[in-house]
């Protein structure tokens, strides 16, 4: 194995092991500072969609520029050595089927139906430009990083159940075992970076070039070539991941990987159709509206829908939130969620807050400072308490159920959520009653009482009732500070 | 094989240089106690330290006063309190004592002001012209037994019912202390 | 096998590459820059204009005209101001706020009088409007309300654009106190003169609703939490929205059972007009219709304590 290849193995390697440990780290609650949302912040896919959708490229995304500037000047270089999802089906194309090398001739054929990713890109983009951001469900980054945190981090040992994480593992399980049919079928026909950055890599100044009249015609080019670009063909450079083992694998020399290599004549047939292109983007435009309008995410506010603290006003999250899932990972007591249902289609995967499961620590500010694209945005813990004057950060407001309440219904005392409610002064204050009994005898009862000026929502009382999985208070995203529409209150004059 | 060459080397330094700035992330922890401190501090509202902490034998009980509670304890003053964005006050009295034994008390008024510049027209509309600063203390003055001092939006006025070295050491020590109990 | 490529790639050919990736590296990053951390710039919420005309001293505050004809009294009374010419410039736009809340016929009393409402569009043309909107946020649905109310024909015969409530935009204003983060409906500000024409009714929670409650009906979303505090909103609203003129129609008054009234028993007739420049003069004589005195209404007292007018029920002139 050439240097060349040694080291392109090693890239892979190490950058898929630290965004694997990355997120270990961080599912883990771990308190350093490490770059965990790093390979967010290059993801061009996630920068491109938030400014076609929100208009704004927010802050830290700009490193996402040099990825395409890098990607301008040599290719594909992140396909090839830096994307863990690519590394991980290449890893499960090698572990599971060893190829013979026709079956390696035969897979790594250039197939016309692989332009479908740049169909899927244009339909991704044309929604985000409609007000919809779904680049996430087909973001490689987010496809891992959601696919572990919903499925793999729950198998382990100390791992948090994530309900409904089973359809996100499953798609990662079937992406990685694809490439046992074909090797990084994701990458060749469905990824969405991978066919922005091919676009990006029509400039490339380096690319593989084929010289001279040494050509044995002998294939060896194509049995290792990971991204089906034809080495030996007329090279399509949108499709080779530039892993360079077809230069390492040339024993006449003559492919090479060179400055300004002169390109390959265009090929016959055109690789996009025009009219699967203008048909996706065209459908794409009509169903992002039709989703807005009738899939039940936006409009009216939803009570069940509680969104992290520091999360923008509906529209603008939707706008933003490229379903990462890495606030769902750094939440401390899995409070956060994979919507299914409750955000709308166009909020599938999108973080909710379920109280039952988790609720949110009343200093923790953990999502926002991880959320890369300002979906969530970053709270300190004296903005988002209030300790800094100003009200604090609510995401909505508990009810208490008079029915099921214990110290209400069963003239049995409770108080726990009272003593759970880490407002100062406390967002339930008890009102004592002597209730008699169903033997007569009197009985002392605090019954708790919600101030809705002091409540932030944050679940804990509805957390730790002990009034089974219905508990007897219960949260409701009226009041959340995000949207000035959903308030019962009338602003308290200062 | 193929021999090392020098892309090859820059492309491994480049790994490298990549995993030292990880690792050296990893020094720092993301959680700022301190930040929620003073955060703590600031909303619990301005403070007046112990007597042991400035050299008093003994002190009152701290009141405090709001703006709806300013009057009980200025009267008409309180209205151009409240006009420069006065907050809470907190308010007690130290005693102290001579070197030669006889006793004499210094009363201790903090205010907190929404912004600096409030505080610090409540002292300049209060420092009277013969006022000078205090030696070795930034915002500062002194004049006949009365110690006037800015700290953030805090304005303090120390009044010592005594005149002579002893009350102005007294009040010295007592903003010292003050300025110590703030940046804890 | 195809033909391997060129080997020498010309001089023209390469400055075309470099060109070609130094143009898209450009528009990249230039994109980039130009979107970076770019928010869309936040319009700041304009305040409420102040839409009233000159204090003139020699005409009273208020004036009523009493008769049995609702257009007549509308005339005199406005007469007895100076005429709409004093208020009404040519060329203006007037937006004229009526009570169009309820699905109720004129004689409930639940909204304002068609005749009134279009003898004050009539006014504004001949003096010389060149646009009159006739519009309100109702609380039943708009198309009947509109309709039964008798306004939307009456007005527009009259000349006016009569906009009904769904057809309304919203728009966020700089509003303090109970109603602050509220829209408004964005004819406001494209409206030089408004006339504010409420009837006088009866309302269970702030006893009366007349003028300065009669923008309610100008606010969006959330105005359901107004009544949480109502006088004290009654008298924000009064300070926050300043008419040109404010009209009270009291052809009917609506006694019981307000604001939306439904019974005839609930109606009694006065037929009177009154008009005038302070809205708590104005409000004050329309409470006096139904029995109270100002001092009966908090609403009123908090009102004249930030200024908005005097209830001394004296200085209506009668003609």
């Amino acid at each position: 194995m050439s240097w060349t290849r040694r080291v392109r193995v090693l890239y892979q390697g190490f950058f898929l092991v630290l965004f694997l440990w990355l997120l270990a780290r961080l599912a883990a609650g771990d308190g350093r500072d490490f770059p965990y949302t790093s390979f967010f912040h290059i993801d061009p896919l996630a920068a491109v969609g938030v400014t076609f959708a929100a208009g704004t490229l927010p802050g830290p995304l700009i490193w996402a520029v040099a990825l395409i500037l890098l990607t301008i000047v040599f290719g594909r270089v992140f396909c090839g050595w830096i994307c863990p999802l690519g590394t991980l089906q290449q890893l499960a194309s090698w572990l599971l089927s060893p190829r013979s090398r026709r079956e390696s001739l035969h897979v790594n054929r250039y197939r016309r139906w692989y332009a479908l990713k740049t169909y899927i890109l244009a339909a991704l983009l044309a929604a985000a430009l409609a007000g919809s951001l779904q680049t996430g469900l087909l973001d490689p980054l987010a496809l891992l990083a959601r696919g572990l945190a919903s499925g793999l981090w729950p198998m382990l040992p100390g791992g948090r159940p994530v309900p409904g994480g089973w359809l996100a593992a499953t798609l990662l399980l079937a992406i990685v075992l694809a490439s046992r049919f074909i090797p990084r079928l994701f990458c060749r026909a469905f990824c969405p970076l991978g066919a922005l950055l091919g676009i990006f890599a029509r400039f490339a100044l380096f690319r593989i070039q084929r010289t001279g009249e040494a050509c044995t015609s002998c294939s060896l080019c194509t049995f290792a070539c990971q991204g089906a670009d034809e080495p030996l063909g007329e090279h399509r450079v949108a499709e080779c991941h530039v892993c360079l083992n077809c230069t390492d694998s040339c024993k006449e020399g003559v492919l090479r990987y060179r400055f300004l290599a002169p390109t390959a004549p265009a090929p016959a047939k055109p690789d996009l159709s025009r009219r699967y292109l203008l048909g996706s983007t065209l459908g794409a435009l009509v169903a992002a509206p039709l989703l807005q309008a009738a899939g039940g995410g936006r409009g009216t506010a939803r009570a069940e829908l509680l969104r992290p603290p520091g999360a923008l006003a509906e529209q603008e999250f939707l706008q933003r939130c490229i379903k990462c899932s890495l606030c769902q990972q750094a939440c401390p007591t899995n409070a956060l969620h994979p919507a299914i249902a409750v955000a709308g289609v166009e909020g599938f995967w999108t973080p909710v807050l379920i109280p039952r499961r988790g609720w949110c620590e009343f200093a923790c500010t953990r999502c926002g400072e991880v959320c890369p694209t300002g979906a969530i945005t970053e709270l300190t813990t004296a903005r988002k308490t209030g300790l800094d004057g100003a009200p604090a950060v609510r995401i909505g407001t508990a009810f208490v159920d008079h029915g099921r309440c214990l110290p209400w219904a069963m003239a049995t005392p409770c108080i726990v959520c009272e003593e759970m409610c880490p407002t100062s002064p406390k967002a339930i204050w008890l009102e004592e009653v002597v209730e008699r009994g169903r033997d007569g005898r009197p009985v002392r009862l605090q019954r708790p009482r919600v101030d809705p000026q002091r409540c932030v929502g944050c679940g804990i009382c509805e957390h730790r009732c002990p009034v089974g999985e219905l508990a007897a208070i219960r949260v409701s995203s009226v009041g959340e500070s995000r949207d000035p529409l959903n308030r019962m209150i009338a602003a308290v004059p200062t | 094989m193929a021999r090392l060459a020098v892309h090859h080397a820059a492309l491994l330094g480049l790994l490298g240089v990549i995993g030292v700035w990880v690792a050296h992330r990893g020094q720092v922890t993301r959680q700022d106690p301190a930040a929620v401190l003073t955060a703590l501090r600031a909303a619990q509202g301005p403070t007046l330290p112990a007597a042991e902490a400035a050299g008093a034998a003994a002190r009152d009980e701290v009141a405090t006063y709001d703006a709806a509670t300013l009057y009980e304890f200025i009267n008409g003053a309180a209205d151009a309190y409240l006009a420069r964005g006065f907050a809470r006050c907190a308010a007690t009295v130290y005693s102290f004592s001579t070197p030669d034994g006889r006793p004499f008390e210094v009363a201790a008024e903090v205010y907190r002001f929404a912004t600096a510049a409030g505080a610090r027209a409540q002292l300049e509309a209060e420092r009277p012209p013969a006022a000078r600063p205090v030696p070795g203390a930034a915002d500062a003055w002194l004049d006949a037994g009365v110690l006037l001092a800015l700290g953030g939006a805090d304005y303090l006025k120390l009044t010592a019912y005594d005149t002579g070295p002893a009350a102005d050491e007294a009040l010295q020590r007592l903003l010292a202390a003050w300025r110590e109990g703030g940046r804890r | 096998m195809s033909e391997p490529y060129d080997q020498h790639l010309t001089r023209r050919d390469a400055v075309t590459r470099l060109a070609a990736a130094g143009l898209a590296a450009g528009a990249v990053g230039g994109g980039a820059l130009f979107f970076h951390d770019r928010r869309r710039a936040e319009a700041s919420a304009p305040t409420i204009p102040d839409w009233r005309v000159p204090a003139a001293p020699h005409y009273p505050p208020a004036a009523v005209a009493f008769g049995p004809d609702p257009a007549a009294n509308v005339r005199r009374a406005v007469a007895a101001l100076g005429g709409m010419e004093r208020f009404v410039r040519p060329g203006e736009s007037v937006l004229i706020k009526p009570n169009v809340g309820w699905d109720r016929i004129p004689e409930q009393a639940a909204n304002t009088d068609p005749e009134v409402v279009a003898e004050l569009v009539r006014l504004c043309r001949a003096a010389g409007a060149r646009r009159v909107v006739v519009t309100d946020i109702s609380c039943n649905d708009p198309r009947r309300c509109f309709a039964r109310s008798g306004i939307s024909d009456a007005a527009s015969a009259a000349g006016a654009e009569v906009i009904e409530s769904h057809r309304l935009t919203l728009v966020p204003a700089a509003l303090t106190g109970l109603a602050a983060g509220l829209e408004v409906i964005e004819e406001l500000f494209k409206a030089d003169r408004v006339i504010n024409v409420p009837v006088v009714k009866h309302h269970s929670l702030s006893r009366v609703t007349l003028g300065m409650k009669n923008w309610y009906g100008v606010l969006g979303a959330g105005r359901n939490r107004l009544h949480q505090s109502i006088d004290r909103s009654i008298a924000e609203l009064g300070a926050a929205f300043r008419p040109t003129l404010t009209v009270i129609d009291a052809t009917r008054v609506l006694l019981r059972s307000g604001p939306q009234g439904g019974s005839l028993n609930d109606v009694k007739a006065v037929n009177a007009v009154a008009a005038g420049t302070d809205p708590v003069l104005c409000d004050a004589w329309g409470a006096a219709q139904l029995g109270h005195s100002p001092a009966d209404l908090p609403f009123l007292e908090l009102a004249e304590q930030r200024g908005l007018g005097h209830a001394d029920l004296k200085a209506v002139r009668q003609v």
